[in-house]
């Protein structure tokens, strides 16, 4: 501590903060940047129990293994809409090895996209899911423009506002609900849109009799996708998909949809 | 050592610890004089925490990252990928670090400083050093992943 507070003796303090203030305008667009963006954000990556549910629901969901009794079947198929994220990739998704949608969509975006649009909860399916984040986005938006308010009608805090640390945090959270609804809405809606037969074709699982062991591949939702599922005429990594994401601004639920039911055709 | 005025909630409270906060809880100048001021209080600090918790436990399948060590040999080769759980603590830090700078900022710009610790004029440099060690290791503390990681595995 000695030669840290001799080294800070010699550096007048004015020169000190204007460092300071150069770094963080230099800093405070990336920070902001990474927040917008869900995927590069630290804050994003918080944790949830395993619970024993949900492993289950993972595993009938994705399909690679069905419990031998089908109880279990109907309310877990129930559970969630979507099944866009394969089985044997899942141990990546942090990692973010190459996946094989990712040549569509920006640096593995996708793993953490779904695990933020569902619920490991059973009775929390994707219609609650939307109703209870559009409810928690807009609930944060109002009491942050009140408490917005009080600081500076009752406080009198002016412009010394925006740098208290609860404000920040506040509006942080505010900017991930946001987010957050925002994107499962969309999601939501291009999945009622584009994925209606592989849903349907889900659902069908619950009577089909599945056999374990060798034909594990087969019971794949891939492989029982009816033949009138849309299916875009690119390739996902051609030019023209390519095109259609830059140019085109697809969002990349969108790519997504169009790269699984590309992947999911029977060759 | 710590002055008084400076955590407070609503000013005119004098209430600079968070005990004395407590204390005020029923009757105090903190809560009851309107409606307003209890809402501000309430949700600035308990209902926002609520809120995280429930996204945090029952809204998102967000989890933990893994610490493996294979994947981090794997993912040497593409660095910009790795993300770990020391890369995430990292990160936490770094952006405290840019907040303390911000707060400078704001000093430059109001003429108040956020914290009292990082007023060098009532507090020794090297304690002003050590507020800013100790803000971004306390937010790596509380953060959630630090201290439930030990609960998850046990599931």
């Amino acid at each position: 501590m000695r030669w840290l507070s001799c080294s800070f003796r010699f550096c007048s303090i004015r020169s000190f903060l204007s460092q300071l203030s150069l770094v963080s305008f230099v800093l405070l667009p990336l920070f902001f940047f990474s927040l917008t963006s869900a995927q590069s954000s630290t804050i994003l990556h918080l944790p949830i129990f395993h619970l024993r549910t949900q492993i289950k629901f993972t595993l009938l969901v994705h399909c690679h293994i069905l419990p031998k009794d089908h109880t279990l079947a109907p309310t877990l198929a129930m559970a969630s809409s979507t099944a866009l994220l394969p089985k044997d990739r899942k141990k990546d998704d942090h990692v973010g090895l190459p996946l094989h949608h990712q040549s569509i969509n920006s640096d593995s975006s996708q793993p953490i996209f779904l695990r933020v649009c569902h619920s490991p909860w059973i009775s929390i399916g994707q219609k609650a899911l939307v109703g209870l984040r559009s409810l928690t986005a807009s609930y944060l938006f109002v009491s942050f423009l009140a408490i917005i308010n009080y600081d500076l009608e009752r406080n009198k805090t002016g412009l010394f506002t925006i740098f208290k640390f609860s404000n920040i945090a506040y509006f942080i959270q505010l900017l991930y609900n946001a987010i957050a609804a925002v994107s499962l809405f969309s999601a939501a809606r291009v999945q009622a849109n584009l994925c209606r037969p592989t849903l349907s074709c889900i659902s069908t699982i619950r009577t089909t009799e599945v056999s374990p062991g060798p034909s594990r591949p087969a019971c794949r939702v891939s492989s029982r996708l009816p033949a009138r599922t849309i299916r875009p005429k690119t390739a996902p990594g051609s030019a023209s998909s390519t095109l259609l994401r830059t140019h085109f601004h697809l969002p990349p639920q969108l790519c997504t949809g169009l790269s699984w039911s590309q992947r999911s055709m029977p060759p | 050592m710590v002055p008084t005025e400076h955590a407070t909630i609503i000013p005119g409270t004098s209430s600079s610890l968070a005990l004395r906060t407590l204390l005020t809880l029923s009757g105090g100048r903190t809560f009851g004089r309107d409606w307003y001021t209890t809402f501000f209080v309430l949700d600035k600090y308990a209902v926002s925490a609520v809120i995280a918790f429930a996204e945090v436990f029952f809204l998102s399948s967000i989890k933990r990252q893994e610490v493996d060590i294979i994947a981090l040999l794997r993912a040497c080769s593409q660095l910009t990928r790795m993300q770990p759980l020391s890369a995430h603590l990292f990160g936490l830090a770094f952006l405290c670090f840019l907040y303390i700078g911000w707060a400078y900022i704001g000093y430059v710009v109001t003429g108040k400083y956020v914290w009292w610790f990082l007023d060098h004029n009532q507090v020794k440099w090297e304690f002003v050093v050590a507020g800013w060690v100790a803000f971004a290791a306390l937010t790596g503390i509380c953060e959630p992943s630090s201290f439930l990681s030990s609960l998850t595995l046990t599931f």
